[in-house]
């Protein structure tokens, strides 16, 4: 017989803006990443505002992975693992962001499918390559994915 | 925001002495629910619309009204 938990709302909440938290450090990591694959000077001052990035978003990145995980005795299977959640607004805010963000990989993924190899696109992304483009893709999902949780979830409302 | 839908929830907290946070418990949503119900930027299922009019011994008419 399954065991049945009884989840609170807040909790949902809470666990859905530690993701979105997760996926803004995501975003920061990878465009880091990416920053630092095309600065060619290693010893320059942004050189090392970029590792430091790098670095630190890496840190915040797994401090909230293993935030998240406490969420899992506490929130339901389905919740933690598909973002479906019992509360309502919750659950509104979760699936908008994952729309806009599956809208934004199938659109720029079909673009790179097609496009990401011809000859015009490689010389126009110059001095990045196709998988960097593909990187700028993930980030931008990433920090949609964030942005839009912690938006629609930070935002106060006029009546208390 | 849903420009056709109004609703009576505030007057209603106002009238019963309860706070968001208060309703919100009682039906078993978050207090992100009720604010963003309250203040029309999220249009609720039709379950949390019965148990808000519930709560406060009313018909979903006097709550949520066609404008």
């Amino acid at each position: 017989m399954a065991k049945s938990i009884s989840v609170l709302p807040e909790q949902e909440q809470q666990f859905l803006t530690i993701t979105g938290k997760a996926s803004i450090a995501l975003a920061f990591f990878l465009l880091a990443e990416l920053l630092s694959t095309v600065i060619s000077k290693t010893d320059s001052v942004i050189y090392l505002l970029v590792d430091l990035t790098l670095f630190a978003s890496f840190i915040y990145f797994l401090v909230l992975g293993t935030k998240s995980m406490k969420f899992a005795k506490h929130i339901s299977k389905l919740g933690f693992w598909t973002y479906k959640f019992n509360d309502e607004y919750v659950d509104y805010v979760s699936s908008l962001s994952l729309r806009a963000t599956c809208h934004i990989m199938v659109i720029g993924g079909a673009f790179l499918a097609y496009s990401g190899d011809s000859k015009w696109f490689v010389e126009l992304i110059a001095p990045f390559n196709p998988t960097d483009a593909l990187q700028t893709l993930l980030c931008l999902a990433a920090a949609t994915h964030g942005a839009l949780i912690l938006w629609k979830l930070g935002k106060e409302e006029l009546y208390e | 925001m849903n420009e056709d839908l109004d609703n009576h929830i505030h007057k209603l907290r106002l009238q019963h002495k309860i706070s968001q946070q208060e309703l919100a418990d009682a039906i078993g949503v978050s207090r992100k629910t009720i604010s963003t119900v309250e203040t029309g930027r999220f249009t609720p299922s039709v379950v949390i619309a019965l148990k808000i009019a519930a709560h406060f011994s009313v018909s979903v008419e006097q709550v949520f009204t066609l404008r």
